[in-house]
């Protein structure tokens, strides 16, 4: 329960930056174009929380790294669920009709 | 056996040999302390050790049971990074919850802020308290990487006391500082890390030919 709880502590930020950009680039995108499919959203979220995930824990402050590893999860499993998420979503969206 | 046992570590950055067949033991109730000059190879033995970095080769034992999986490390051993490493978002309330050291909500220090953020709180504060909620976890075996860094000399002591105090409750403590007084204070085993080599010494005076104290 406490990995799970210190899990979505560090994914919150990846989570709620990913889906502010993804809105700004469905807006602009939407200005752009005649129809947006929603499959759009989900494959700019996919695309763009491992980058939130280098810019904040990576570059931005890879000292947290030792808190959550203190909690038992480490910097590489925190990296393999951010791209596990964006797998995930983009196989759900591929399967959608 | 009880106990932390590490034994034949070995470490490269590149083509450079940063740490040639470490061996290091902790037993509880002991303040192990490791002296050595910067980039000398203590920080990434305790790395190694902790299960944060890989090594080319060690062997960890953990009161009888050998820890291939650096994983599974956490679960005996707490690690103080040498700098503050606490979420700055996170509520101290929220920090002692999943660090599972609820029980520190009444202490002096950390009750009258336990509403505040970690970025609300001092430099010295925040490291005393990192220090406290590490020497608190529910584990067996503490490694703090600097804890004597940016504390003031009355905080210096109160960390001296907390360290103390968690080996008299039966923790093994690896701890390493470039303040070696206070590191030489408070240990019960003396180690200096020269060139990737750990080497036991009882007297500071067999540090002068090493090229540690002038």
């Amino acid at each position: 329960m406490v990995k799970v709880k210190a899990w979505w502590i560090f994914y919150r930020k990846i989570f709620l930056y990913s889906l502010l950009l993804t809105g700004l680039a469905f807006l602009l995108a939407g200005s752009l174009a005649d129809t947006l499919s929603p499959s759009f959203f989900g494959f700019t979220y996919a695309f763009l929380s491992p980058f939130v995930h280098l810019f904040f824990y990576e570059l931005g402050n890879p000292r947290e790294y030792y808190f959550y590893a203190n909690l038992g999860l480490s910097r590489i499993r925190l990296r393999l669920i951010t791209a596990g998420i964006s797998l995930v979503l983009i196989t759900l969206i591929s399967l959608l009709p | 056996m009880k106990g932390l046992h590490v034994d034949s570590v070995v470490k490269h950055f590149h083509t450079t040999k940063v740490l040639s067949d470490v061996y290091l033991s902790c037993l509880p109730g002991e303040i192990t302390g490791i002296l050595g000059r910067n980039g000398s190879g203590k920080s990434t033995l305790l790395k190694i050790v902790f299960g944060s970095m890989p090594a080319d080769h060690a062997y960890v034992k953990i009161d009888g049971k050998v820890y291939i999986n650096r994983a599974d490390r956490p679960s005996k051993i707490a690690y103080l990074y040498q700098d503050s490493f606490l979420p700055a978002h996170l509520k101290v309330s929220a920090v002692l919850d999943l660090m599972a050291v609820k029980h520190l909500a009444g202490h002096p220090t950390v009750q009258p802020i336990l509403n505040n953020t970690i970025a609300e709180i001092s430099g010295g504060e925040l490291r005393y308290l990192e220090i406290l909620f590490i020497l608190n976890r529910p584990v067996p075996y503490i490694i703090l990487d600097e804890p004597f860094n940016g504390l003031s000399p009355l905080l210096k002591e109160e960390v001296k006391e907390i360290i103390q105090a968690a080996a008299r409750a039966g923790k093994g403590i690896i701890l390493t500082d470039h303040d070696y007084r206070n590191v030489l204070d408070i240990s019960t085993q003396k180690y200096i890390m020269k060139t990737g080599v750990l080497k036991p010494f009882q007297d500071p005076e067999e540090l002068r030919p090493l090229g540690y104290l002038p």
